[in-house]
């Protein structure tokens, strides 16, 4: 219960369209609920969400009470979230395929500007951002995973192009590492202002 | 505006760097990678990521000479027949030390950078 009540009081309604389309943020969406509410519990859930995403939409005409729970079902025990339980709780709630994600990462550009937030994309989501912004999206060319496509246990190989539909040489990879190997997943990127390329475990640490 | 000099400083120091990788020994070349990584697929794709992907552009534009590009395309015809051919495993550890393959890469990388360092 004390789930449920935590987790209303994320939710505000958005009125951007006939839609009734609904976002959940961590950062920008305090409602008036949220000062009304004891202020030690919210934050403890805005920093567990900080963990998996900063927003997710909602996009459903799923019905939720904005009224329901009341203080004797709030009870004042704490207990950690974790991003995979927040992510469970509304997938249960409004159905899987009405809960998106969204990362802290914006654009291809934010990640050739500090290219250690690339780690903060999983391969599914930077192969869909890049997709979205036009960087050609392909297999790897050389290797044990050459030509295999990502969604076959390949790895990616995304590239910038300039208007002119020419590669601008920024790149970024994920290689899937192997197991037969004992190598390790990593993610690559390349941009004209560092010398060389940079590499990351899928983790957040460097790879030299 | 393309600066094309800037820009082909920049390739130039791109092929150096990822062909001296190809070129290195074994020992060398597992120092310049963490434990656990795949080197000699990174070895590989780096120099593909770094090299062959612009030399189309670089050509085309007369900016590199033709013997640079035929060089350049030797190693990365022997790298694709490398990840095309399933009959031997070219990309463990213990390839890039035994294998002539990587040998013959190695011969190739030397020949290319003694058509960019001059």
């Amino acid at each position: 219960m004390a789930l449920k009540k935590k987790a209303k009081d994320k939710v505000t309604k958005k009125k951007s369209d006939s839609n009734d389309s609904k976002k959940v943020s961590s950062s920008d969406n305090k409602t008036k609920e949220d000062s009304d509410t004891s202020s030690d519990s919210n934050d403890d859930v805005d920093n567990d969400l900080d963990d998996e995403s900063d927003t997710i939409d909602v996009n459903s005409n799923v019905e939720y009470n904005e009224g329901t729970g009341s203080d004797s079902e709030i009870t004042n025990e704490k207990k950690l979230l974790t991003g995979d339980d927040w992510n469970n709780y509304f997938k249960n709630t409004y159905g899987s395929k009405n809960v998106q994600w969204e990362s802290a990462v914006k654009s291809m550009d934010d990640i050739l500007d500090v290219p250690s937030d690339i780690t903060k994309l999983k391969p599914q989501q930077l192969a869909d951002l890049a997709k979205k912004e036009g960087w050609v999206v392909e297999p790897l060319g050389k290797g044990r995973k050459a030509g295999i496509p990502f969604e076959e246990g390949g790895g990616m190989s995304i590239r910038k192009l300039n208007p002119d539909g020419i590669p601008t040489g920024e790149y970024i990879q994920y290689h899937p590492g192997s197991t037969y190997h004992d190598s390790i997943p990593y993610y690559k990127v390349s941009y004209g202002n560092y010398k060389g390329p940079r590499r990351f475990e899928l983790g957040g640490g460097v790879v030299k | 505006m393309l600066d094309l000099n800037k820009e082909l400083k920049k390739y130039i120091e791109n092929v150096i760097e990822a062909t001296k990788i190809i070129m290195a020994s074994y020992e060398e070349q597992k120092s310049m990678f963490s434990e656990n990584f795949p080197i000699a697929d990174e070895i590989a794709l780096n120099f593909s990521d770094e090299v062959v992907y612009q030399v189309e552009y670089f050509k085309k534009n007369n900016l590199i000479t033709d013997i640079q590009y035929q060089k350049i395309k030797a190693l990365d015809e022997k790298l694709n027949f490398m990840s095309s051919d399933k009959s031997k495993d070219y990309w463990s550890i213990e390839a890039l030390k035994t294998f002539n393959e990587w040998a013959e890469c190695r011969e190739l990388a030397k020949k290319i950078l003694k058509e960019f360092i001059k």
